[in-house]
């Protein structure tokens, strides 16, 4: 029982953290905040819930894989947004202000701020904030790993002992 | 606009571009990676030679990342640059070559034959190329905070690319000593920034240099950066540890390495010269970079006269060239308030310290090669258990013998060129400082025929070497430096007037710099 | 009040210093690094801050009231995240190190090398 809402404080944690980092990478044309801090804020998630991580998709070897594929994905897609207009220059902010999907405008005065009106922006942080998880991610998965599988070597150690 | 208006930053992202492939690549096999590691290398390399050219028939180029236009670091309304700007002139050019060689000729040095697991190997060419991207990106940033964030992925990079292929635990607590005090220099930098983003609300070069004033915090900025940017630059007393890190280091690793400390170099000139410049007056800072020069001298040929290990020489040889080329530095600052004395002495301390810069680098790259060459296919790192190596490993030789040639400083190779300049003006500023320089110059051409005696000359001491000769690779990373200081010796005029006098007008000329960077598309 | 908290970095920042230099175990010079880079992050976020600022957020635009920089709060993340980068590769050469020697301690590692 203790276990169970132990996973569950931690599920409502990470689920925070996802939330907060989402918001970091896709709002942050609109408040201190890039894909390099919501891709951290996504990691630190995973920090939390891997000590709890019992589902077998999510198993050592699929999600180092997973991590790899999204790490260069985001890579590859931030150099791919950074060339989006070779007309100017490299990251320039081609879709703003253009209107549909990303460009709209923004009212005038305070508001919350329209998701899609940031142009390349909330799309070179999401990329940004794929290449920081998948990167991060990798290293943390090789840590708990590590740490793991020093556990085990100890333990069977000791039986042999 | 034409495509190499891109140029400053296709230098940045091209080896990005090929860090981040490189994973898919090795699905296709290692001589697949081994391949696309050389095209990203050499393709950098083309670039970096691109850029060179194209400044040196327009001028200085300037790029603001994200403008509207490629030129206009300045919209209208606005008094400090709002974008990352990076910004080329002819000093710039000539780092971007210089390193981009020398990380090339890393390339070619590669041999993935004795490395680890294909993870290993592609890990090691994915950091490789990422320092090789982050040390470039160092030198065409005009953004302080930009360059503080490279040079913490540069140091992460390099330090982690040391430790591959090694079981040592030698190499891996070099490795960490180094990221450690590397991290503390970021940090110093950082705080060095932030103070100056607090008082001025920029951190652009070229805005800060127009609004600086010299109080008690760009006093302490110049104290933070000076500290951090010469230890980068691997002089004493901020840092011993270069010459340990470097003598673990595999053959390609050593020349992102060495590279890595010209970029340092190249920071440290920019900051005195185009952030502070002329408001620097007649200050302690030209002491302090003589005081260093002649610990880093001191030090440098001490420690190699008493070390037997060869694999650190080359790092020993570096540190006294370092000391030379601070004490050059440090003269040209103390005359740089004096118009007489600049003209007198004074320029020509800051060619000589420049040529002797890029010189060294090139020639101690070379130096280490053969070093590391000899260290792999002798597995020895003691000179008492090596000897008359000519017999076996003649091109080694004749490139260590060569390449000692040149940082000897002695005709008719390149070396001489900026030796003479340095013992020039140093004797002019101060008849001691003078004649320490010689006497220095001297015990390294002492030091180096040692080195080569005991590597290369006597009976052959080795058992066994796992190669009979230099391999393809070791040939083409050796030859190729050693064809670029000969090419270099063969024109010594050409390659000063070229090179190192433009580099030298564009240092001192701080208003110039100004006007590139904040006067652009106007 | 400004004149306080760069004090309180400064004093954060040599403590970290200190730590890197007395430690021998490279466990503790890690965590003194983190301590001294934190000082660094927290001096970027006082530089932003203005007395009676609100949040630089795209929300509060229209109120008319002084924003704090944000400039300087996303350099203090990029900062944030090098540092835990630079930290993590630390730690992987420590676990490497432990793997090999049994020991954290950097002078007893350097003499079994």
């Amino acid at each position: 029982m203790r276990k169970e809402r132990q996973v569950l404080a931690i599920g409502v944690l990470a689920s925070a953290l996802i939330f907060l980092g989402l918001y970091q990478t896709f709002w942050g044309h609109l408040c201190p905040g890039d894909g390099l801090t919501g891709g951290g804020s996504v990691v630190f998630a995973l920090i939390l819930a891997l000590p709890f991580s019992g589902s077998s998709f999510f198993d050592r070897e699929n999600r180092w894989k997973l991590l790899a594929v999204a790490e260069t994905a985001g890579a590859l897609a931030f150099l791919a947004l950074a060339h989006v207009d070779l007309g100017s220059t490299l990251f320039y902010n081609a879709l703003a202000g253009q209107g549909g999907l990303f460009g709209q405008s923004l009212p005038e005065g305070g508001n919350v701020g329209p998701f899609f009106s940031s142009g390349t922006i909330a799309l070179i942080n999401g990329a940004l904030a794929l290449l920081v998880i998948g990167a991060f991610g990798r290293l943390v998965t090789a840590f708990f790993g590590a740490s793991s599988s020093e556990k085990h070597r100890r333990e069977e150690e000791g039986e042999n002992a | 606009m034409d495509w190499q208006t891109h140029l400053p930053a296709l230098i940045v992202a091209f080896p990005f571009l090929g860090a981040v492939v490189t994973p898919l690549v090795s699905l296709a096999g290692r001589g697949a990676r081994h391949l696309w590691f050389l095209l990203s290398s050499c393709g950098t390399t083309v670039l970096a030679l691109l850029l060179w050219r194209r400044v040196a028939l327009k001028g200085a180029i300037l790029y603001v990342v994200g403008g509207e236009s490629w030129d206009l670091a300045l919209p209208a309304g606005l008094s400090l640059p709002p974008r990352i700007v990076l910004a080329v002139d002819a000093l710039g050019a000539l780092i971007v070559v210089v390193g981009a060689l020398l990380a090339f000729a890393g390339t070619l040095a590669y041999l993935p034959s004795d490395r680890g697991t294909p993870e290993e190997e592609r890990s090691f060419v994915v950091l490789y190329l990422l320092a090789m991207s982050s040390a470039l990106a160092m030198v065409v940033t005009s953004d302080l905070f930009n360059f503080a964030l490279f040079f913490g992925l540069f140091s992460l990079a390099s330090t982690s690319i040391v430790t591959f292929g090694k079981k040592k635990g030698a190499a891996v607590i070099a490795a960490f000593d180094a990221l450690l005090f590397s991290g503390v220099l970021l940090l110093l930098i950082l705080f060095a920034v932030a103070l100056l983003y607090g008082r001025y609300n920029t951190v652009n070069m070229a805005a800060l240099a127009r609004l600086l004033r010299f109080g008690f915090v760009e006093k302490t900025v110049l104290v933070l950066f000076a500290a951090a940017l010469l230890a980068r630059y691997g002089a004493l007393p901020f840092t011993s540890l270069f010459t340990e890190f470097l003598g673990e280091a595999s053959p390609a690793a050593g020349c992102i390495l060495i590279s890595g400390t010209l970029v340092g170099f190249y920071a440290l000139v920019r900051v005195v010269f185009s952030l502070y410049g002329t408001i620097l007056g007649e200050g302690a800072l030209g002491w302090v970079f003589v005081v260093s020069g002649l610990l880093s001298i001191s030090f440098g040929l001490t420690f190699g006269f008493r070390s037997r290990r060869f694999p650190l020489f080359p790092g020993f040889i570096l540190l006294a060239q370092t000391g030379h080329v601070l004490l050059g530095l440090g003269v040209a600052l103390r005359s740089s308030c004096h118009v007489r004395a600049m003209a007198d002495y004074g320029m020509v301390a800051l060619k000589g310290a420049l040529s002797l810069a890029v010189v060294s680098s090139l020639a101690c790259a070379l130096l280490f090669l053969a070093t590391a060459f000899i260290r792999r296919w002798t597995s020895s790192e003691d000179l008492v258990d090596v000897g008359g190596l000519a017999k076996v490993l003649p091109k080694t030789a004749v490139s260590f013998f060569l390449a000692s040639w040149v940082v000897a400083g002695l005709p008719p190779f390149i070396g001489y060129v900026p030796k003479l300049l340095l013992h020039q003006s140093l004797f002019a500023f101060n008849p001691l400082l003078g004649a320490v320089s010689i006497a220095a110059s001297i015990g390294a051409a002492v030091l180096l025929a040692r080195f080569f005696h005991g590597l290369f000359l006597g009976p052959l001491r080795v058992e066994s070497l796992s190669q009979k000769e230099a391999s393809l690779s070791a040939v083409l990373a050796m030859g190729g430096l050693l064809c670029l200081l000969l090419f270099l010796s063969f024109l010594p005029s050409w390659s000063l007037t070229r090179w190192i006098e433009p580099s030298v007008s564009v240092l001192l000329d701080q208003a110039g710099y100004v006007k590139i960077v904040l006067g652009g598309g106007l | 009040m400004r004149d306080f908290v760069v004090f309180s970095v400064s004093v954060l920042f040599l403590l970290g210093l200190g730590g890197l230099v007395f430690k021998k175990n490279l466990l503790k010079k890690t965590m003194a690094f983190s301590v001294a880079q934190s000082s660094v992050v927290l001096f970027f976020v006082v530089l932003g801050y203005r007395h009676g600022s609100r949040p630089p957020l795209f929300t509060f635009a229209s109120e008319g009231d002084l924003m704090a920089l944000p400039s300087a709060q996303v350099m203090a993340t990029a900062t944030l995240i090098l540092s835990v980068a630079v930290t993590a590769v630390l730690l992987a050469l420590i676990v490497l190190l432990h793997r090999h020697y049994d020991t954290v301690d950097g002078e007893e590692i350097r003499r079994l090398l």
